[in-house]
């Protein structure tokens, strides 16, 4: 049996707001400014799409304020909004695969995704690779850029995504097969 | 894909960044902070305004009851009695719905951003946030501690035991002497209702209907105290390490796990959280063959199955795995689900009158049971 520390006491009453204040609004705007841009390049790599970035990034961190002041550590604030991030690309990525299924949907911006300093071989490298992604399910397509795109280690990935490890495995491994058959000659 | 393509691929991805200077980054900022300000208005709004209509609504009388309800009181306990279902927030954003009659304690460690929830009486489900790298979230129900990470899953209080049954994600249930790792679709009375007095090396095996593996060598006896001396493997994995519990234990072989039910359990629950699936079979095979009347063999033999099935493709295997967990425990909280995994695993062996003849008994024995759709399904009874 675990042992039981003798923790102090806080109780939030259902809907009640996160804890306001100074300290909050503190922590918030550090926040922001120290990972703002991590969030846009999660949500980045997992959109393909530069438009509608700034508005995700705001999304993310009005819907993580409330987790927020509850954290400390870099790592567990970082890992709370990369978490935020994902649900609310996938949202979006979503209503973009609905949009185009009922012809409402714009084409995607492919060609504007990359940073000064990429090659015109590398955007079109990721051009056709995000075309493929389009066509997939939307979790796959999420579990295989966190592990094969931002390079994070499976565990991670599976808890960001909120799945087990053995279905992220399978999302990875079912993306996997698609890329290697559409770029088998390359 | 080539390796050279795999390489073009991974440095291209580097650019795939924003290129944002501080200017723009406090632009953001300001039309955040004006987003939240606006959002918080409305709150308060929307809140006055439920004041100001529920009373002409629903009259007087209930606006004087939701009045002299008492406000949780930041600093103080907080008992949840529920005359009806009811959902509580949790200090972390977690919720808890309470069925008839349950109550609940809530306590938040300000200095490790844990959760610790007690279920006095009755049953809860909770739905957890996940908070990844923050300390787990814990139930507690009589003997019985539930961690988790960001998961559904409910509780229910039985004397000093706890019926813990997993929506969604995985958690640690935890008792005097043991514990033991649920993933979705899980379900158990824990402590178990039997526990052996002695390290259970000459227990008569059960029926072997799952393919045994080789027997492996003796194991030492476990030995009160020698944890402490013990590799760390366990430590690792109890605090969810579970790389690098996998590989001292691979590094240190079969001999550093004790041959006693639990350890063994754990040894698996180490190779197939870290990826090692294949490696959980031989583990869980001695729990069935050694430990045959140990209350956790039906477990081991579901989780058996669900490794064959989902990670190994062996749907057939899995198929005699969940056979097994239901001859061990017939009446057993696994019992249910073992048999619709079964009806699955059959259907995806290709064997579709096998499928169709369990699933049958499915329906038979569990008529408003929570499977039977997907039973229907793989039995082809629709």
């Amino acid at each position: 049996m675990p042992t039981d520390r003798r923790p102090q006491l806080r109780v939030v009453a259902h809907d009640a707001p996160a804890a306001g204040g100074a300290a909050a609004t503190a922590t918030l705007d550090e926040a922001f400014r120290r990972y703002a841009p991590y969030v846009a390049r999660i949500a980045l790599r997992l959109l393909g799409r530069s438009s509608e970035l700034e508005d995700v990034v705001q999304d993310v961190f009005a819907d993580a304020v409330k987790g927020l002041d509850q954290l400390r550590e870099p790592e567990a604030i970082k890992g709370w909004l990369a978490v935020v991030t994902v649900r609310v690309a996938t949202r979006r990525l979503r209503l973009r695969r609905l949009q185009r299924w009922i012809g409402l949907g714009a084409a995607p911006e492919l060609e504007t995704l990359t940073a000064p300093g990429a090659t015109a071989e590398d955007r079109v490298l990721l051009a056709n690779v995000y075309r493929e992604l389009e066509r997939l399910p939307v979790a796959a397509r999420t579990a295989w850029i966190l592990r094969c795109m931002e390079g994070l280690p499976l565990e991670q990935v599976a808890e960001i995504c909120g799945c087990s490890l053995a279905t992220l495995k399978r999302r990875v491994a079912a993306v996997q097969v698609h890329i290697d058959e559409a770029f088998h000659d390359e | 894909m080539t390796n050279d393509f795999a390489a073009r691929l991974a440095r291209a991805s580097q650019h795939v960044d924003v290129d944002w200077n501080t200017d723009e980054v406090a632009r953001m900022q300001a039309r955040l902070a004006h987003r939240l300000r606006r959002r918080q208005r409305h709150r308060r709004w929307r809140r006055g305004m439920l004041v100001v209509l529920l009373p002409l609504v629903l009259g007087v009388g209930v606006a004087g009851r939701l009045a002299r309800s008492p406000a949780p009181v930041a600093g103080s306990v907080s008992w949840s009695e529920a005359p009806d279902s009811r959902v509580v927030r949790l200090g972390d954003g977690s919720l808890a719905t309470l069925a008839d009659g349950a109550r609940i304690q809530q306590t938040v460690d300000t200095a490790s951003d844990g959760v610790t929830v007690e279920l006095a009486h009755g049953s809860a489900r909770f739905d957890v946030v996940r908070h990844p790298a923050r300390s787990p979230f814990r139930v507690v129900a009589g003997q019985v501690s539930i961690e988790v990470v960001g998961t559904i899953f409910t509780v229910e209080r039985r004397g000093p035991a706890a019926r813990v049954a997993v929506d969604k994600g995985r958690v640690r249930v935890a008792w005097g002497g043991g514990e033991i790792l649920l993933g979705p679709g899980d379900t158990g009375v824990f402590p178990p209702a039997l526990e052996p007095a002695e390290p259970a090396l000459e227990t008569t095996p059960a029926p072997a209907e799952v393919p045994p593996a080789p027997r492996p060598a003796q194991r030492p006896p476990h030995v009160r105290g020698a944890d402490a001396a013990a590799p760390s493997w366990r430590a690792l994995a109890r605090d969810g390490e579970f790389e690098r519990a996998y590989l001292l234990l691979a590094r240190d072989g079969a001999a550093s796990i004790h041959g006693d039910a639990g350890d063994l359990l754990l040894a698996a629950d180490v190779a197939r959280l870290s990826g090692h699936p294949a490696a959980a079979v031989p583990s869980l095979r001695e729990v069935l063959e050694r430990h045959g009347a140990d209350p956790r063999a039906p477990l081991a033999a579901f989780t058996l199955g669900r490794v064959l099935l989902e990670e190994l493709g062996d749907p057939r295997r899995a198929a005699e795995a969940f056979a097994s967990t239901q001859r061990l425990d017939p009446h057993g909280p696994l019992a249910e689900n073992a048999l619709a995994r079964e009806v699955e695993a059959w259907f995806r062996a290709g064997e579709g009158r096998r499928a169709r003849e369990r699933g049958e008994t499915y329906v038979r024995r569990y008529p408003t049971g929570d499977k039977m759709r997907l039973v229907r399904r793989y039995a082809a009874l629709e």
